[in-house]
């Protein structure tokens, strides 16, 4: 089983609630405020909205089938569990090798380690999906 | 079916997840000069300053368990009778099926006139772990060699508190990149961060008197306490020179990691792969690239069909504050494009070098983020005529590619990229 987002860029309105949401479900306290106004800049959103002139959607880690990020990572610190490619935290060194080969630059940098979509892997639905106001984000498992 | 994999490092660890992605039955025997599990070789310079292994283990020992793989650690191998289809040990003989060549590379050791001494190297755990040992009462350290090691170890041993001098053939630290400008920028980092750099400088004798070593240059003298050689590596082929396999500097091996012997099959530093950018067939001793083709070289010794897509070197690392991660050809022909920018006080610098309206290497410095949308156009082959002024931009995201190509981008990743037809 694979978890997948997939983001209708025929569908985004470019209001970033997705980053919002992320945002406050994956920082400590669980709160808007104070996920917004203590802790956004040690956990921002795992996700990005990006925008090219008129195209715009969600850049959401994609589950490749062959993930590149398992393969170039220096410390084997990516793995797939529960069909969602996870960042082991403690192996991370910051090697950056991820970033170099994601080729949706799905991957952000930490202050010392690399992060990304986990697809809300111990929820139902992704948070970002269910949020989503026009249902440009979609969810599917294969 | 029976496996053999000589060698633990990437390359190795790589194959034993190709094989187990199409053949969970057959045995896999590894076999490995070193005697302990496989570790991260970017990161062996932590070594330096921690005590435990397991801070850079690449795989855990439950991940030969949980693979199947009966490890024969410690092991040095002789000789390989292909015709037999025996591995020959020092005191045993294994055979195979198929076999997997992944010995790596070891350090080139230069040698210096006068000097009777030890000269250390830094290519494995073994040799690191003596240099670390000579170090508690070693202050003053001379390096030869301005490529990876050599430089990722000055950075180390700088900051742990030693006295650094490096010492480099040629005009920069890393000039095998082919980019005068990366040089030039990583040179001033490095002068700025206290270590005494001699670029274009010949070590031409050195001297041992007492306890301190008397390097001679060319150009002046310096005194020190070790040396260290960090003059590059060459591909671990000694156990094969007087066998019927194709070696070159390294073995050569096709774009499936076949030998020009059957069942036989090579990955890693060890290898010689072809680049279709240099129009030759090269060696890349880089991690990313060691674990893609031991990996597609599983996939086809396990009886799949796997295409080897990094054929070109890219790597990501951090010289003190410059943080860069370099894909493709970056010295650019006579008739490639080459679009740049660089601002100097921020220590950004970006290029691209296009040639017949494709992206064929990028390199970026300070701001590395989304470096793999780049990576991925070099490797699709795709046409950025159109887009490239957008590529050059530290803004680049997914969207800007071109929509009908960014569709099957998502398509060949999410259903298989070797199966593309990107």
């Amino acid at each position: 089983m694979k978890r997948r987002i997939i983001c209708d860029e025929d569908f985004c309105i470019g209001c970033r609630l997705c980053e919002v949401h992320c945002t406050v479900k994956h920082s400590k306290s669980g709160d808007i405020l104070l996920a917004y106004k203590f802790e956004n800049e040690k956990e921002p959103p795992r996700m990005s909205f990006e925008q090219k002139d008129y195209s715009c959607g969600s850049i959401v880690c994609m589950n490749c089938k062959d993930p590149l990020c398992i393969k170039a990572c220096s410390m084997g610190a990516i793995k797939i569990e529960e069909g969602t490619v996870l960042i082991d935290n403690e192996k991370c060194v910051g090697c950056w090798m991820c970033i170099m080969v994601c080729p949706f630059g799905a991957i952000k940098r930490g202050e010392k380690k690399a992060f990304k979509c986990d697809h809300c892997f111990n929820e139902e639905i992704p948070i970002c999906v269910l949020n989503c106001p026009n249902k440009a984000l979609i969810y599917e498992e294969d | 079916m029976k496996y053999v994999i000589i060698g633990n490092g990437a390359a190795a660890i790589g194959a034993i997840e190709g094989i187990r992605s199409k053949d969970s039955e057959g045995e896999i025997v590894l076999i490995s000069k070193e005697n302990c599990i496989s570790y991260s070789k970017p990161q062996l310079y932590k070594i330096l300053n921690q005590n435990d292994i397991k801070t850079i283990s690449y795989r855990n020992e439950e991940f030969y368990n949980k693979n199947n793989v009966s490890t024969l650690f410690g092991q040095v191998l002789k000789s390989i009778d292909f015709k037999n289809k025996l591995v020959l040990l020092q005191d045993d003989k294994i055979n195979y099926d198929k076999l997997l060549i992944a010995t790596g590379a070891k350090a080139n050791i230069p040698i210096i006139k006068g000097f009777e001494g030890e000269i250390y190297s830094f290519t494995n755990l073994d040799e690191a772990l003596k240099l670390k040992e000579s170090l508690v009462t070693k202050d003053k350290i001379v390096i030869l060699g301005g490529g990876l090691i050599g430089v990722k170890l000055s950075e180390y041993l700088q900051k742990i508190g030693k006295d650094v001098s490096l010492i480099v053939n040629s005009k920069g630290v890393l000039s095998s990149l082919g980019d005068e400008k990366i040089s030039e920028i990583l040179n001033n980092e490095i002068i700025e961060k206290g270590v005494k750099l001699f670029l274009s400088t010949k070590v031409i004798g050195a001297k041992k008197e007492g306890k301190k070593i008397e390097v001679k240059m060319d150009t002046s003298t310096v005194t020190c306490d070790a040396i260290v050689s960090c003059k590059g590596v060459k591909p671990e082929v000694s156990p094969f020179e007087k066998t019927e396999l194709s070696i070159n500097i390294g073995i050569k091996v096709d774009d499936h990691m076949r030998t020009n012997i059957k069942d036989v099959f090579a990955a890693g530093d060890v290898t010689e792969v072809y680049n279709k950018f240099e129009d030759k067939f090269c060696n890349i001793p880089i991690l990313p690239n060691a674990f893609n083709g031991g990996y597609c070289a599983g996939i086809n010794m396990a009886g799949g069909e796997y295409k080897l897509d990094t054929w070109y070197p890219m790597n990501s690392l951090k010289i003190f504050d410059v943080q860069m991660i370099t894909m493709g050809l970056l010295k650019q022909s006579e008739n490639d494009e080459v679009l740049s920018i660089y601002e100097k006080n921020k220590k950004v610098y970006r290029k691209l070098v296009i040639r017949n309206g494709k992206l064929i290497g990028a390199a970026l410095l300070g701001d590395i983020d989304r470096a793999g949308i780049l990576n991925n156009i070099i490797r699709s082959n795709i046409d950025v005529t159109s887009i490239k002024e957008d590529l050059l931009n530290s803004k680049i995201n997914f969207y800007s590619i071109p929509r009908n190509l960014r569709e099957v981008i998502v398509k060949s990743y999410t259903e298989g990229l070797n199966d593309s037809k990107l």
